[in-house]
């Protein structure tokens, strides 16, 4: 039982009180759950530049990108990065959606709302909602395909992307990199008193060199000559 | 009737003002339950709008050093023309700061001492000393000689209010919001609650207390054109004045303020004025100058807005769909200057008129503000005649004001009579048990409810009420206002005792069921014409001029006849109020010269 | 633009008479010039339709009763005037609120009660000293609390929010800004701690998901970003290190 009993004296005067809500409220669940959203969105974050510049590696040429591969490889970042953005990605997925409208009323409530209000930060939530579940579904796809292919090189990346994968692999990079960058945008609103109106110009210049960079690196594995 | 329906409680506050909820506050805390009526819920009351300040003498900053309660006093009494009760002048001033420091300790944002040296606008370098940092700051206001009125930013009224409220949350008083006061239930002699109805669905119910305060505020909208909120019809005063026992105390006391724009009627500061802008005509023509060659436009309040009154009547208005208006024109201050130091004039003009007056002229014409006039309580607040019945703030006349009051010094009121009426109400209850007798209240309900299903019936006559509003409204406003002669005053007389007779017979054009605007609206009507006859009959009685009230047949003070308070009883059945009056108490300063004001009578 | 005919679709719906289901009903009117909402439904009720419901009081945008959507978005009928505004406008009540009829909604009572659940006034043990000095403050705190005190608890913020709209138990934008008018006063005593078992929560802070409406569309213009920022903060340095 947690230590909550002594905080029923906070529960003001004159406010109902039942015994289930009692018992199964506790803030610091709630307050943790907000944390952990909030650091593995910027972990995930991080991982993905940091990822899209490795690859991108490939538009010096497949040696600077086995280069890379293999240092991470030797060095056991792989070993540790590898499962630890896996689990970040369900347990982020996971915090990050418990507040998603899953009722069916709900979902049209914040629709009708959305539509009538007309305001475009309510419309980037539902970006966020959308994105986080392509990136799920596109990730898991992604990541299975990478490893059946292990060890990660220039050729076996090239012969994926050659072999049709260049689309599915724009798609997670737009959907992934607007989710990411949406969501910076959503942690600096939450957290920061920063003018918002100022900083979203810049964090439209960061994405747009991400899925420049990114364009690129899958133009030149579409179109890289490398022997296996 | 149903009795579960009845409401018992020991105190039974009409009206979540300040006035209201200050008075609630002092019983609640000493164990009494308190049960607040408002139209509206409390932080919406009309008292929020006061930007100004409120009056107390700290003495913190440097140009109010060395103040204290005594020139307070002076201040006061001399603001209204000596027509106020100067014990409870001096009452008042001696409790203002008290209050303005438990307002502080309650939680208002208090704006607050700065020290260092500064310039003012007029050149005048002035230096707040160390030892007064971090205390009360204070403003200067009109009338006073010292700098007196403690502020928080832009909105004084709104962070007392809030304050104030928050105490009532916490001493769990309950507030029964969306609910009027429509009539008292009394045998007499005493005053046992009031009948009211519900704003949320039309019923009705009766509310049984030891003591009932009224606190509803002032009747500004009676005049139509008013800076006061549309909740301010006076229906406090309507109810008591309806009871016959008592009086409402120096009803043809109204305050006009020479600037409210038009057609919103909303304040904008005398600031504009006060830093060189000009008052013009249809003609684009400056004509203050024409008739104050001296002071121009910044003679006192009551001054201009007599000669803007006059210019119009001259025809000289600019026509417009909402009536006559004139101009104020600021542009040639610049629009640095406007931008900073009349930035709220900006907002307001850019918010109501849509007009950016850097560059546009600003409609606006002498506008009701506020009323001196009100139930007449003695100095505790106990109303006269009626033993449980009290009154406080704008709807009392315990009588503070006099003939004119001075701005900042009706917030100080509010709460300073919510201090001394309250603990009063306290004492009343804790000696007096709940008594009542069924059949006094199932009558009162019973004629209560009878009203309402005539109207709802629209069996009745043909009057529609927004109709006789809106010529109740002009009536006083062209004849009863700022400028009254004696064949005004009597044709306004004739025209509402008129309209009265036909607000008998309305009619509803809508069903009137569930909570239906224009069946409160019918409900009002005849209290708020028995208002405008008292005002009425008073202007016409009174042949002085003193404070706001002024009378072009009779310009000058009359100290030796009208040293006096006018009473107005309503007998049940009239259709006029019976006058009577009594001395003015001068305890300390006997008449004499105002020291402003060219012309006989100023304002604040 | 003066002298437009302006056609208003108006929601009514009167909860004394259920079996009339909501319904928006057109009326018009001819634009004259200033014209405000505020004018223009008092014309409307005057001469139209006098069993028209609606709210206002101060009519000056000052003490937020006449909140309404305005084609959609909420705002202060008062201080909204109809040259600002296309010849077909659309009234609604505001979302989340009970409500009474027609345009007027019931956030006299929402409000109080958020009031005493977050136990909005100042928790202090000195007790009133009725001689003394005033407690001294530097002006810049006691401006920077009027900033958070400049509400005036219209419910724009709660009816613009998505979240206020889908759970009826989220404070909302107005209370977690009351909430930091109380963390940056002095003279309230209460430790964050006690805060934050109310305020911690995800009816509290940790509901808000950062959308922002509430900020683009108080009238007041409170900074409620950073309003709210500061109270996240608060409250998740509250929840780790508990205090
Ligand atoms: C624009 C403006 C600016 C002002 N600025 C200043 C200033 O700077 N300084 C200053 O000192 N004064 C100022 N005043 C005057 C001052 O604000 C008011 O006189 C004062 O606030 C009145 O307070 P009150 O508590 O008496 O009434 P209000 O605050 O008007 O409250 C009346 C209450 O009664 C309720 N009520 C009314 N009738 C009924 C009924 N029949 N049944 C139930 N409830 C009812 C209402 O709902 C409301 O809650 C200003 C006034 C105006 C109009
Ligand atoms: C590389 C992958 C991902 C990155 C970089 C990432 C990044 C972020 C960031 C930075 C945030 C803001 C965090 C906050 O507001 O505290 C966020 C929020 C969110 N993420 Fe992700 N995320 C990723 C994957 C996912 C996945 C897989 C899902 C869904 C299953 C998801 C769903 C969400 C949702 C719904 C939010 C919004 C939460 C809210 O504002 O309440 N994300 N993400
Ligand atoms: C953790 C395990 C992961 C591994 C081992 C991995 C590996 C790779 C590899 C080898 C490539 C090169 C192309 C290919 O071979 O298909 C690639 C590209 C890419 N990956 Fe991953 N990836 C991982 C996770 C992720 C995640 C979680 C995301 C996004 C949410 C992601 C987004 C991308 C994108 C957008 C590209 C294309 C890059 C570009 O356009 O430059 N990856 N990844
Ligand atoms: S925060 Fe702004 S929008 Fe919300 S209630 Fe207060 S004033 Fe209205
Ligand atoms: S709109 Fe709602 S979700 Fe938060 S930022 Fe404002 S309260
Ligand atoms: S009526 Fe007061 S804010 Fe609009």
């Amino acid at each position: 039982m947690r230590t909550n009993w002594i905080s029923l004296h906070h529960i003001p005067e004159g406010a109902s009180v039942n015994l289930q809500k009692t018992l199964a409220k506790n803030p610091r669940w709630e307050s943790g759950m907000e944390l952990v959203q909030l650091v593995t969105g910027v972990f995930l974050l991080g991982f993905l530049q940091f990822h899209v510049m490795a690859v991108s590696t490939i538009i010096l040429g497949a040696a600077a990108f086995n280069k890379d591969a293999q240092f991470l490889d030797e060095h056991y970042i792989s070993y540790i990065g590898i499962p630890l953005v896996i689990l970040a990605i369900f347990v982020h997925g996971l915090a990050a959606m418990r507040k998603a409208p899953w009722k069916f009323q709900e979902a049209r409530v914040f629709l009708q709302h959305s539509r009538r209000l007309g305001h475009l930060d309510t419309w980037a939530w539902l970006v966020q909602i959308g994105t986080g579940m392509a990136v799920l579904v596109l990730g898991v796809i992604h990541i299975w395909s990478a490893l059946l292919t292990w060890p990660i090189a220039a050729a076996t990346s090239a012969a994926r992307v050659q072999g049709g994968y260049f689309s599915f692999l724009l798609a997670l990079l737009l959907v992934a990199e607007i989710h990411a960058m949406v969501g910076l945008y959503r942690i600096l609103v939450k957290w920061s008193a920063y003018d918002r109106h100022k900083f979203v110009l810049h964090l439209i210049y960061a994405t747009l060199f991400f899925v420049v960079l990114g364009l690129l690196a899958l133009i030149v594995f579409l179109f890289i000559n490398v022997k296996v | 009737m149903k009795w579960s329906d009845a409401h018992i409680t020991d105190v039974l506050v009409i009206g979540a003002g300040l006035a209201g909820e200050r008075v609630a506050i002092e019983a609640a805390q000493e164990g009494h339950q308190v049960t607040i009526l408002s139209l509206v819920p409390p932080r919406r009351s009309h008292s929020t709008a006061a930007q100004g300040g409120m009056q107390a003498s700290l003495g913190n900053v440097a140009m109010g050093y060395g103040d204290n309660p005594d020139i307070h006093f002076e201040d006061t009494v001399k603001g209204s023309d000596w027509g106020c009760d100067q014990e409870v002048a001096r009452m008042f001033v001696e409790l203002a700061p008290v209050a303005v420091r438990q307002m502080s300790y309650w939680g208002v944002p208090w704006s607050r001492v700065a020290p260092g040296k500064r310039t003012l606008p007029d050149g005048v370098e002035v230096e707040e000393l160390q030892e007064k940092a971090g205390l009360i700051a204070q403003r200067q206001f009109g009338g006073t000689a010292k700098w007196r009125t403690c502020f928080a930013a832009d909105g004084t009224g709104h962070v007392l209010q809030y304050a104030m409220d928050s105490v009532v949350v916490k001493l769990g008083v309950a507030v029964h919001d969306r609910t009027e006061a429509i009539s008292l239930i009394h045998d007499g002699e005493r005053c046992c609650g009031a009948v009211a109805v519900s704003l949320r669905d039309g019923t009705l119910r009766p509310y049984l207390a030891k003591a009932t305060v009224i606190a509803t505020g002032g009747y500004g909208r009676i005049y139509g054109a008013s800076t006061n909120a549309v909740i301010n019809e006076g229906t406090g005063m309507a109810i008591a004045l309806d009871t016959g026992a008592v009086p409402l105390g120096n009803m043809e006391a109204v305050q006009f303020h020479p600037t409210g724009i038009v057609p919103a009627n909303i304040l904008v500061t005398e600031g504009c004025r006060g830093d060189g802008g000009y008052l013009l005509d249809k003609n684009l023509h400056r004509f203050m100058p024409d008739y104050e060659p001296v002071k121009k436009e910044v003679a006192s309040r009551d001054v201009v807005s007599r000669w803007m009154v006059h210019h119009m009547r001259r025809g000289f208005g600019v026509d417009s769909p909402y009536g006559p208006h004139l101009w104020l024109d600021i542009r040639h201050l610049g629009e640095e200057h406007i931008c900073t130091n009349l930035r709220e004039v900006h907002t307001i003009c850019e918010n109501f008129l849509g007009i950016d007056c850097v560059s546009a002229l600003i409609p606006v014409r002498p506008t009701q503000h506020y009323s001196m006039g009100g139930v007449r309580t003695n100095k505790h607040g106990h109303a006269y005649h009626l033993a449980g019945l009290f009154a406080a703030g704008e709807a009392a006349c315990w009588d503070l004001h006099g003939l004119n009051r001075l701005g900042g010094n009706s917030l100080a009121e509010t709460i300073v009579a919510g201090m001394v009426v309250g603990e009063r109400v306290t004492a009343f209850v804790r000696e007096h048990p709940l008594h009542f007798s069924f059949s006094l209240v199932a009558e009162a309900v019973r004629v209560q409810q009878a009203r309402l299903d005539d109207l709802r019936s629209r069996s009745r006559g043909s009057e529609d009420v927004y109709q006789l509003r809106k010529a109740m409204e002009e009536t006083l406003l062209e004849k009863v206002g700022i400028f009254r002669t004696g064949e005004a005053l009597g044709e306004a007389l004739l025209t509402l005792t008129e309209l009265y007779r036909r607000s008998q017979n309305l009619r509803l054009r809508s069903s009137g069921l569930g909570p239906n605007p224009e069946l409160f609206a019918a409900l009002r009507l005849p209290g708020m014409l028995r208002l405008a006859l008292c005002i009425v009959h008073g202007a016409l009685a009174r042949t002085e001029s003193r404070g706001s009230h002024y009378r072009e047949d009779f310009p000058h003070r009359d100290d030796e006849n009208w040293l006096k308070r006018t009473l107005a009883y309503w007998p049940e059945g009239a259709e006029a109020p019976r006058l009577e009056y009594e001395d003015v108490k001068i305890t300390e300063l006997p008449p004499g010269d105002r020291g402003y004001g060219g012309m006989p009578i100023s304002g604040d | 633009m003066a002298d437009r005919l302006l056609t208003l679709e108006i929601f009514r719906y009167n909860p004394l008479t259920p079996n009339i289901p909501p319904r928006m009903q057109a009326y018009q009117l001819r634009e004259t010039p200033g014209m405000s909402l505020f004018i223009a439904l008092n014309q409307l009720r005057e001469e139209q339709d006098p069993s028209l419901m609606f709210d206002f009081v101060c009519r000056a945008a000052v003490c937020g009763s006449c909140a309404m959507l305005i084609n959609g978005r909420p705002n202060l009928a008062c201080k909204t005037l109809t040259q600002d505004l296309p010849d077909k406008i659309t009234l609604m009540p505001l979302p989340v609120f009970r409500l009474v009829g027609d345009l007027s909604v019931d956030t006299g009572v929402w409000f109080r009660d958020l009031s005493l659940r977050t136990e909005s006034w100042i928790h202090t043990d000195k007790t009133f000293e009725a001689q003394g000095l005033e407690e001294r403050m530097d002006n810049p705190t006691a401006l920077s609390i009027y900033e958070a005190e400049r509400c005036i608890e219209c419910g724009c913020c709660i009816a613009a929010c998505a979240t206020a709209n889908m759970r009826a138990d989220f404070m909302g934008a107005a209370f977690l800004n009351r909430i930091a008018r109380f963390l940056i006063d002095p003279r309230d005593e209460r430790p964050a701690a006690q805060v934050f078992e109310v305020v911690g929560t995800d009816e509290g802070v940790f509901g808000c998901i950062g959308l922002m409406a509430c900020d683009d569309l108080c009238p007041m213009e409170i900074p409620l970003q950073g309003q709210l920022a500061f109270v996240r903060r608060k409250m998740a340095l509250a929840g780790l290190w508990g205090k």
